[in-house]
């Protein structure tokens, strides 16, 4: 019974299974039914849960559809639901009738990534003293590698995904009808304690991030960028983003 | 004062919600146990651990797991199954519970408990699934009676035999949930306090109670759905006493996952169950006076 029942759960269309039994052997679909129901139905809410701003942007209806498109395309493979919907963004790029939204998907990739760092792991972080200690010496400093905190992600996009998002947190200063939609914005994440903060950096400091957290060092990280270090420093440092410095050597 | 672990005591407890965490923190109201999914807290870090690393520190936890998939066709999950460790390591709890269904199918997630034929295969299989969860935790397990929306043609054997053919054989507990026996009989054209007779309830180390909604099957007649979203009904409420009749005073919880209401209302239905579970044990106390006179 149970690999016709999942089969069935997966097709919208499919019949209920057989070998399915009410107890006056009546009718079982509207039974069925209830789990197919119970299938979806839950699995549309912890999305909406997870995108409350992609959901605020096109509406419950829309959202809720194009969740549902979701739940029967990428059903979750893990009963861990916090890190479902890791897909959802992609799933939104390609998704036609989202077209008239471009910045759909970066602003589920933002909230995706929100979450991850709600939930990341708490970790000890590197103190001012250390980082300037590390910065009066040029030579160490370049082939100095910094370790960034799990909690820490960052998003490049084409679309200003920071001022949207911030424009639908309660008592923003931002709205909506103020963000310039189409202007390029990096935005990172950090988790000092327990609440998450979001920063809009330089677009070359994200890339500066992407190579730290690949493993390049110092020199290695910085190099044809330009951007104001001292300003990204001063975030990582203030926001417990730094977990390690560690000179090659 | 510090708290016992290593047992859940014969009181009522709440599930405990992330929305509540800080009320729970200021206010510390007098519950006897707290009981969490342990899905949701299978996360590295961040404010889950930090709350409940507190509330641990005041309260006897229960864990209850929602995607084992015990009673699944395919081997458990490992990575689970090892997630399951680390959690129960970090909190080890007074209880630890799973259910009578399966959750997962060729690797998708179905976030619902679904229903099992009860077959002597499939019971071999449970056995199975159980006694390598105990073994992997180093713990006994709480497993709990279904609620259904349909039976299996396939099935071989009575649900409540099945359970207590599955205990007898793990060993392992029962979490008896007196709404699922409410709905499933109602669903089922059963007779509710039968179906609660016939389980094992003798090994009742806990028990659940929660609310359902009523929706309509095709013939009008009404179809219950565990829904835990609403209070516990009048029916309920009098199963548990015949359960209570027939158990003793058992750990209690006020399960609740939708339209979760403030952490006093909350409180007030677990009190409902704490005066119900005091007055079970003032009859099964010994009463030595009488003796004396």
């Amino acid at each position: 019974m149970q690999a016709e029942f999942a089969d069935a759960l997966l097709r919208r269309q499919a019949n209920e299974p057989d070998h399915l039994k009410r107890w006056d052997d009546g009718a079982t679909a509207h039974r069925f039914g209830v789990y197919r129901n119970n299938f979806s139905v839950s699995l549309i809410d912890a999305l909406q849960d997870i995108f409350p701003v992609v959901c605020a942007l096109t509406g419950v209806d829309f959202f809720r559809a194009l969740a549902r498109e979701y739940v029967y395309q990428h059903p979750p493979n893990s009963p861990v639901l916090v890190f479902y919907g890791e897909q959802f963004a992609d799933f939104i790029d390609a998704f036609e009738p989202a077209r008239a939204l471009p910045y759909l998907a970066d602003v589920a990739r933002l909230e995706r990534r929100w979450l991850n760092t709600y939930h990341s792991a708490d970790c000890q972080a590197v103190s001012i003293e250390q980082l300037s200690a590390l910065l009066h010496q040029p030579q160490q400093l370049e082939q100095a590698k910094l370790t960034i905190a799990p909690a820490c992600q960052w998003l490049a996009s084409d679309y200003a995904v920071g001022s949207i998002w911030r424009a639908h947190q309660p008592n923003s200063d931002v709205t909506l009808q103020d963000v310039v939609l189409n202007r390029a914005e990096t935005v990172l994440l950090t988790r000092p304690a327990l609440e998450v903060q979001l920063h809009t950096i330089e677009s070359d400091a994200g890339i500066f991030l992407d190579r730290l957290r690949q493993g390049c060092v110092f020199s290695e990280a910085i190099e044809g960028l330009e951007f104001n270090l001292v300003s990204l420093l001063q975030i990582l440092v203030q926001q417990s983003a730094l977990t390690g410095l560690s000179v090659a050597k | 004062m510090t708290v016992d672990h290593n047992t859940l005591p014969a009181r009522a407890g709440i599930s405990l919600k992330p929305m509540h965490f800080q009320a729970m923190l200021t206010h510390q109201p007098d519950l006897g146990f707290v009981e969490i999914h342990a899905e949701n807290y299978m996360v590295d870090g961040g404010p889950y651990h930090f709350y409940l690393q507190q509330i641990y520190e005041q309260y006897p936890l229960s864990i209850h797991g929602v995607g084992l998939s015990i009673g699944g066709l395919e081997p458990l999950d490992k990575n689970h199954l090892n997630r399951l460790k680390v959690l129960l390591d970090r909190y080890p709890p007074a209880r630890f519970s799973e259910h009578l269904a399966w959750s997962s199918h060729q690797g998708v997630y179905f976030n619902d408990l679904l229903p099992l034929a009860y077959t002597d295969a499939s019971l071999q299989r449970v056995c199975e699934h159980i006694d390598q969860v105990q073994q992997a935790l180093g713990r006994q397990m709480l497993l709990e009676n279904p609620s259904t929306y349909v039976e299996s043609q396939e099935s071989t054997w009575r649900e409540t035999d099945f359970m207590q053919a599955a205990i007898e054989r793990t060993g392992c507990g029962l979490l008896l949930d007196v709404n699922n026996i409410y709905v499933s009989s109602v669903n089922h054209h059963q007779d509710p306090v039968s179906y609660l007779q016939a389980l094992p309830y003798s090994a009742a180390g806990e028990i659940h109670l929660a609310g359902f909604a009523v929706d309509q099957d095709v013939d009008g007649s009404p179809l219950l759905i565990d829904s835990h979203d609403r209070d516990i009904s009048d029916e309920v409420w009098s199963l548990y006493d015949q359960a209570l009749s027939l158990c003793g005073p058992v750990a209690t919880l006020i399960e609740r996952d939708g339209n979760v209401p403030a952490l006093d209302v909350l409180c007030a239905e677990a009190q409902m169950a704490e005066q119900r579970l005091l007055s079970i044990a003032d009859i099964s106390r010994p009463k030595v006076a009488s003796y004396a006179g």
